[in-house]
């Protein structure tokens, strides 16, 4: 597996794509995509405005 | 992550039902749609223009609009590239009034309103602020799929293009990123714009 399959990985899935045993694998040597991850997956999320607000 | 609204797509209310009740005068589905897609409307708006206020703005634009043109719906096709073709639209005329207006007056109007973010476990800079310094296209992307969890289809239709040419942007953002992580150049603009 290369940093681009787990770019697919990440574009493909809506969460977490680290399931398979050859994307964990990867990431065990890949600094780059660990980082990478890291920021897309564990950021926090916003908050968000109630539907009132819209009347 | 999964947030809720990425679990209202698959298991959750049937929005295109729900958008068919709308065009129907069924003002309880009215209610409902924006109950569910106002979260992460806002999200695709905060997310590229870093101001709350500006994108709660945009966020009652879409709505409204929505509302004019939802004879425009087909029942049965899949409602989120439509909502979002309708939001990119309203972002995109935002940008261009934003402009009109003068842009240094406006860049004081939309400074964002939280600090430049780290993630304070491991020291790293916040998605969004990040995301911040791709290209328009590629943060328009980056935003559907990871903040708005679109499907990459979805983005396709949304964004007029095809899952090949969403996945390259995609691919290419994600370059640019761990590309900036790595050198450590990463700085937060003062403005984000959006592409004309």
């Amino acid at each position: 597996m290369t940093c681009r399959d787990i770019d697919e990985l990440m574009s493909s899935a809506s969460g977490d794509p680290v399931r398979t045993p050859e994307a964990i694998e990867h990431l065990v040597k890949c600094q780059d995509c660990r980082t990478l991850m890291s920021v897309v997956y564990e950021r926090g999320q916003p908050s968000a405005p109630q539907g009132t607000q819209l009347n | 992550m999964q947030s809720g609204e990425a679990a209202c797509k698959s298991a959750g209310p049937d929005i295109e039902l729900l958008m068919s009740q709308y065009q129907q005068a069924d003002s309880a589905a009215a209610t409902s749609l924006v109950e569910l897609l106002s979260p992460q409307l806002h999200r695709f708006f905060a997310g590229q223009m870093g101001s709350s206020a500006e994108a709660e703005d945009m966020l009652q634009d879409v709505w409204l609009r929505i509302h004019r043109v939802r004879h425009t719906y087909r029942p049965g096709e899949p409602l989120l590239p439509w909502v979002y073709a309708i939001a990119r639209r309203v972002r995109v005329d935002n940008y261009r009034k934003r402009q009109r207006m003068g842009s240094r007056e406006s860049a004081v109007d939309v400074l964002p309103e939280h600090a430049a973010g780290k993630n304070e476990e491991n020291n790293l800079p916040a998605f969004e602020d990040l995301v911040a310094s791709l290209p328009e296209s590629q943060r328009e992307v980056l935003t559907m799929l990871k903040v708005n969890e679109l499907s990459l289809e979805e983005v396709a239709r949304a964004t007029s293009s095809t899952v090949g040419a969403v996945k390259q942007k995609a691919h290419r953002a994600y370059q640019r990123l761990r590309s900036l992580l790595e050198q450590n150049q990463f700085t937060r603009p003062a403005q984000k714009g959006v592409a004309k």
